[in-house]
C-alpha cells in the first residue's frame, strides 16, 4: 500500500470510526432521553402528583407536562437517533433537545439551582459524540433560555426576584467553561482517533504487504514446486533416455570393433586365401567407417549440446547439393532393389546462402533412414520452393518421402528428442545411434527452417525439411530441366590410388602406428617420407633440410606430441620465417580445433582418422607450392 | 431544497413550536395566582389560637397535599431564619371534612415544624383559615404586636417557585419596620 494510499485508508477508517461514534451515541441517547423522560414523569408524580381544591383533587399540571411536553422534547430525538443514527441533524436536534429537557426540569423543580446540573450533566453526556459542533448547539439552547427567562422571569432560572441583565451571560459563561474542558477532550479524543486509525492503515497496509508476499512466495513455491517435479520427472526420463543411450551407444561402438578385432585376428592367419583376405578388409573398412559415424555424430551432439555447433551461410548450388546426395544414396538403394527418385516440383533457385555441409548432413541422414527403414518400394527427394505469400518469407524445402515401415504417432513424438529412438529394437533391429533425426531437426533450426514428419505404420514416411535460402534477389531460378543439368556431376576426383607425389615430406607423429600407415601411404603414392617423433626434432629437421638446400615441400605435424606439441611447433617455425606448407593433424574434429590450427600457422587440417583419399588429395594441393608462401623446390605431380 | 429535506425542517419547527408553546403554557400556569384572600385586619377574635404576644406573629394557610406550598414553607423558613427570636410563625394545615386527623401530616406539616418558631397547627374543616379570610394555599398574614394586619399575600413569585420575590420582600421590610401600612402580593397554591 502506497503512502497516499495508507493516508486515503487512514482517513477511511477514521470516518468510520468517528460514525461509529456518532450512531453508538446515538443509541445511547435514544435510550438515555427515554429514560429520562419516564424519570422526569416519576419526579413529578412523586413532588407533583395533584393540584388541590379543598378536598377535591385532579392531576397536576406538571404530570401532565411531564408527560406530554417532555414527550414531545423526547420523541423526535429520539426518533432520529432510531431511524438516522449517526446523521449531523440527529445529533443537533439530540442537543437541542436535551437542552430543552433541562429547562422543563428546571421549571417543574421550581427553579431549583440544583437542576441546573443537569446542563452539564447533559453536556458531558453530548461529549459523548467527540463532536464539539453538538456542544455549541446544546450551549447556545442553554444561553437562551437562560436570555429569555432572566428578562421575562428571572426568578424562575436564577431565584431571584430582579437581575442584572447580563446574569444570563454568567450562567453561560460557566457552561462556556465546562464546553472549553469537553472540546479540548473532545479534540484529544479526535487525534487520538487519527492515530489509531493511520496506526490501523499502517497495519493493515503491512499485513496486507506480508499477505501478498506470503502469497507470491506460495506461488512461486507451488510453481518451484512443480518445476522440481517437472525437472525431477525430466532428470529420471533423461536418466533413463542417457542409460539406454549408453546401452545403444555400447552396442553401436562394440559391434564394428568386434568385427574389427575379430577380422583382424583372421588376417593374421598366414594360409588365408586373397579373396578371403579381400574381404577381411573390406568387412574391416566398413565397420570403421560406421563406427567413425557414431563418433561423428556424438561429436555433433556434444556441439549442439554445448551450443559450440557454427553454422556458416555461404552461396552454394542447391541442385549440385542434390546431385552429390543422391549420387552417394542413390547406389545405397538400388543395392538394397530400392526405387530412387528425384522430383523437381517447382522452379529452385541456382543459388541460396545457406551451410551446404550441414544441408547435405541433413539430407544424408534423411535419405539414410529411408533406405535403412524401407525394405520394398522405394524412396524419392522431392525439392522445391514454398513462395512468399507476404505474411511468411519464401522456403526452400526436402520431401524425403519411402515406402518403408512408417512411424506410429505414439513413436513420432518422442523422434526428435535427443537420446530417445522411435523405438529401441529397431536400434537392434536397423543399427544407428538414434542421434541422427534429432541432430538434423537442431541443424534444420539453425538453417532457419523446420522439420515435420507424416507417416502411417505400415505405408512409409514423409520428412519435410523447409529452410530459409537467404535472400534471392536477382537470383536466376532453375526450371526442372536446368535443374537437373545442373546436378551433373563434375569430373570425379581421381581416387586415391591414381595420385602419385613427388618430393619430401616431414611427417611430425609421436604414434608409431600413424607414423607407420600414414608413410605408408605416401611412400606408397611415391613421396620421400622423414619422420619426427615430436615438434622439437620437426623443427630441427625442418632447418637443417633449409640449410642442406633441400627442403620439405609439405610438413604434416601432429598437434599433439611431447616435448613440443605441433601448435608449438608451427609457431616457432612460421616464427622463424618458415612459410612452405604445414598441414595439421590431430584427432580433435571440432570446428574450434580447426580455427586453433589456423591460428598457430598451419595451412590445412587433417581430421584423424586420416582416409588416404583425403591425406593424398590435402597433401597433392600444397604439395607443388600452390600457397602463398615461397614455392620449395620439391614438386608433385598428379597423375592418373 | 428537496421535499425531504423541507419535511425535515418542517418537522423540526413544529417541533419546537410545540415545545415553546408547551414551556409557555406551564410558564402561564405557575404565573398564575390563587383567587386572592380577604385577611381580617385585626386578629381575629373568635380564633381559637393565640397570637404570640409582644412580637410580629405570622399565620399561614396551607393545603397540606399542595405541592406549590412547598415553595411557600421554603420561603417562611429563610423568613423564620432571618427574623429568629423576634418572629412567631403558626401554619395552619386545613383538613378537610371526612380525611384522617393524620391527613394533614405530611412532608409540609414536618418541613413547617422543623423550622425554629414556627409551630404547625392542625385547622380541622379550615374553620381557622376561614377565620383569617384564607382561600388559596400559601396565603401568609403578619400581624404586629398590636394584632394590626400588616402584610397579606404570597410570599412565592410563582406556583412552587423558591426564590426572591415580591410577597416575601414585602413581608420582610414590614417585619423590619421600614414599610408601614398593610402590604398585598397575590398567592401562588391550591384552593383550600
Amino acid at each position: 500500500m502506497s503512502e497516499s494510499n495508507v493516508g486515503r485508508r487512514a482517513l477511511a477508517l477514521y470516518a468510520e470510526s468517528e460514525q461509529a461514534v456518532f450512531r453508538r451515541t446515538d443509541r445511547m441517547f435514544a435510550a438515555l432521553m427515554t429514560l429520562q423522560w419516564l424519570a422526569g414523569v416519576g419526579i413529578a408524580l412523586w413532588i407533583s402528583p395533584r393540584t388541590w381544591s379543598g378536598a377535591y383533587s385532579q392531576t397536576h399540571i406538571h404530570v401532565w407536562a411531564a408527560l406530554f411536553l417532555g414527550g414531545t422534547i423526547t420523541a423526535l430525538p429520539v426518533f432520529l437517533a432510531l431511524a438516522y443514527p449517526g446523521g449531523g441533524p440527529t445529533r443537533h436536534v439530540i442537543a437541542v433537545g436535551q437542552a430543552l429537557t433541562s429547562a422543563l426540569l428546571i421549571h417543574l423543580t421550581g427553579g431549583r439551582i440544583e437542576t441546573h446540573f443537569h446542563v452539564f450533566g447533559s453536556l458531558a453526556f453530548l461529549a459523548f459524540y467527540r463532536d464539539w459542533r453538538v456542544l455549541i448547539t446544546a450551549s447556545a439552547v442553554v444561553a437562551v433560555d437562560h436570555f429569555l427567562r432572566g428578562m421575562y422571569w428571572p426568578q424562575s432560572v436564577y431565584g431571584l426576584l430582579a437581575v442584572e441583565p447580563w446574569r444570563w451571560l454568567e450562567h453561560a459563561g460557566w457552561v462556556v467553561f465546562e464546553d472549553a474542558f469537553l472540546i479540548f477532550s473532545i479534540v484529544q479524543s479526535r487525534r487520538e482517533m487519527m492515530a489509531i486509525a493511520e496506526r490501523q492503515a499502517n497495519l493493515e497496509g503491512v499485513n496486507e504487504a506480508v499477505e501478498r508476499k506470503v502469497l507470491e512466495r506460495t506461488t512461486e513455491l507451488r510453481e518451484s514446486e512443480r518445476a522440481l517435479q517437472g525437472a525431477v520427472q525430466k532428470a529420471q526420463e533423461s536418466e533413463h533416455f542417457k542409460t539406454e543411450f549408453l546401452a545403444n551407444m555400447s552396442h553401436e561402438i562394440r559391434t564394428p570393433m568386434t568385427a574389427i578385432l575379430g577380422f583382424t585376428d583372421l588376417l593374421a592367419d598366414p594360409d588365408l586365401a586373397a579373396d578371403e583376405r579381400a574381404g577381411y578388409l573390406d568387412t574391416i573398412q566398413s565397420n570403421g567407417q560406421h563406427l567413425l559415424a557414431v563418433i561423428n555424430d556424438i561429436l555433433d551432439l556434444s556441439k549442439i549440446s554445448a551450443g559450440k555447433m557454427i553454422i556458416e551461410r555461404i552461396a552454394c548450388s542447391p541442385a549440385r547439393l542434390i546431385a552429390d546426395v543422391t549420387s552417394l544414396m542413390r547406389a545405397r538403394a538400388l543395392d538394397k532393389g530400392l526405387t530412387f527418385d528425384v522430383e523437381y516440383r517447382d522452379a529452385i533457385p541456382e543459388a541460396v546462402q545457406t551451410d551446404p555441409t550441414r544441408l547435405r548432413q541433413i539430407l544424408l541422414n534423411l535419405l539414410g533412414n529411408a533406405i535403412k527403414f524401407t525394405e520394398a518400394g522405394g524412396v524419392r527427394l522431392a525439392v522445391g520452393m514454398v513462395p512468399d505469400d507476404g505474411a511468411e518469407p519464401g522456403r526452400f524445402f526436402f520431401e524425403v518421402h519411402d515406402s518403408g515401415i512408417g512411424i506410429t504417432p505414439a513413436a513420432r513424438e518422442g523422434l526428435f528428442q535427443p537420446f530417445t529412438q522411435a523405438d529401441a529394437s529397431m536400434t537392434r533391429r536397423f543399427g544407428g545411434t538414434g542421434l541422427g533425426l534429432m541432430i538434423s531437426r537442431r541443424l534444420v533450426e539453425m538453417l532457419g527452417g523446420s522439420i515435420r514428419v507424416q507417416s502411417e505404420p505400415g505405408r512409409g514416411s514423409t520428412f519435410t525439411v523447409t529452410i530459409d535460402p537467404g535472400p534471392l534477389d536477382g537470383v536466376r531460378m532453375l526450371g526442372q530441366v536446368a535443374a537437373r543439368a545442373a546436378t551433373v556431376v563434375a569430373p570425379v576426383m581421381a581416387t586415391a590410388s591414381a595420385l602419385r607425389l613427388s618430393g619430401r615430406i616431414l611427417l611430425a607423429e609421436d604414434g608409431p602406428d600413424n607414423q607407420r600407415l600414414i608413410s605408408f601411404h605416401l611412400r606408397k603414392a611415391g613421396a620421400e617420407v622423414v619422420v619426427a617423433e615430436n615438434g622439437r626434432i620437426a623443427c630441427d629437421l625442418v632447418r637443417d633440410a633449409e640449410a642442406r638446400g633441400e627442403p620439405f615441400s609439405v610438413v604434416l605435424m601432429d598437434m599433439q606430441m611431447p616435448v613440443l606439441d605441433g601448435y608449438q611447433a608451427t609457431a616457432e617455425l612460421r616464427s622463424t620465417g618458415y612459410r612452405r606448407p604445414i598441414i595439421a593433424l590431430t584427432a580433435h574434429a571440432m570446428e574450434s580445433d580447426r580455427a586453433k590450427c589456423l591460428a598457430a600457422g598451419c595451412d590445412d587440417f587433417l581430421s584423424k582418422p586420416v582416409s588416404r583419399d583425403g591425406l593424398l588429395q590435402t597433401v597433392l594441393r600444397f604439395g607443388d607450392g600452390a600457397d602463398s608462401r615461397p614455392a620449395a623446390g620439391a614438386g608433385m605431380r598428379h597423375s592418373g | 431544497m428537496s421535499w425531504k429535506a423541507l419535511l425535515h425542517v418542517s418537522a423540526a419547527v413544529l417541533w419546537l413550536v410545540a415545545v415553546g408553546v408547551g414551556l409557555a403554557r406551564l410558564w402561564d400556569y405557575s404565573l398564575s395566582p390563587g383567587a386572592p384572600g380577604d385577611a381580617p385586619l385585626r386578629w381575629p377574635a373568635s380564633s381559637r389560637i393565640e397570637r404570640v404576644p409582644g412580637q410580629f406573629t405570622v399565620v399561614v394557610a396551607v393545603h397540606p397535599h399542595c405541592p406549590c406550598s412547598r415553595a411557600t414553607i421554603g420561603e417562611l423558613s429563610r423568613l423564620m431564619t432571618w427574623k429568629q427570636g423576634r418572629v412567631a410563625a403558626l401554619v395552619l394545615f386545613v383538613r378537610p371534612a371526612g380525611f384522617a386527623d393524620d391527613w394533614v401530616e405530611t412532608d409540609l406539616w414536618r418541613s413547617a415544624a422543623a423550622i425554629p418558631g414556627v409551630t404547625p397547627i392542625r385547622d380541622d374543616e379550615g374553620v381557622e383559615a376561614r377565620r383569617f379570610g384564607a382561600v388559596t394555599s400559601g396565603q401568609t398574614m403578619v400581624y404586629d404586636a398590636e394584632g394590626r394586619l400588616v402584610f397579606s399575600g404570597g410570599v412565592t413569585g410563582a406556583r412552587g417557585h423558591h426564590g426572591d420575590n415580591a410577597g416575601l420582600a414585602a413581608a420582610l421590610a414590614v417585619l423590619d419596620g421600614e414599610e408601614t401600612g398593610r402590604r398585598e402580593s397575590p398567592v401562588f397554591g391550591c384552593a383550600l
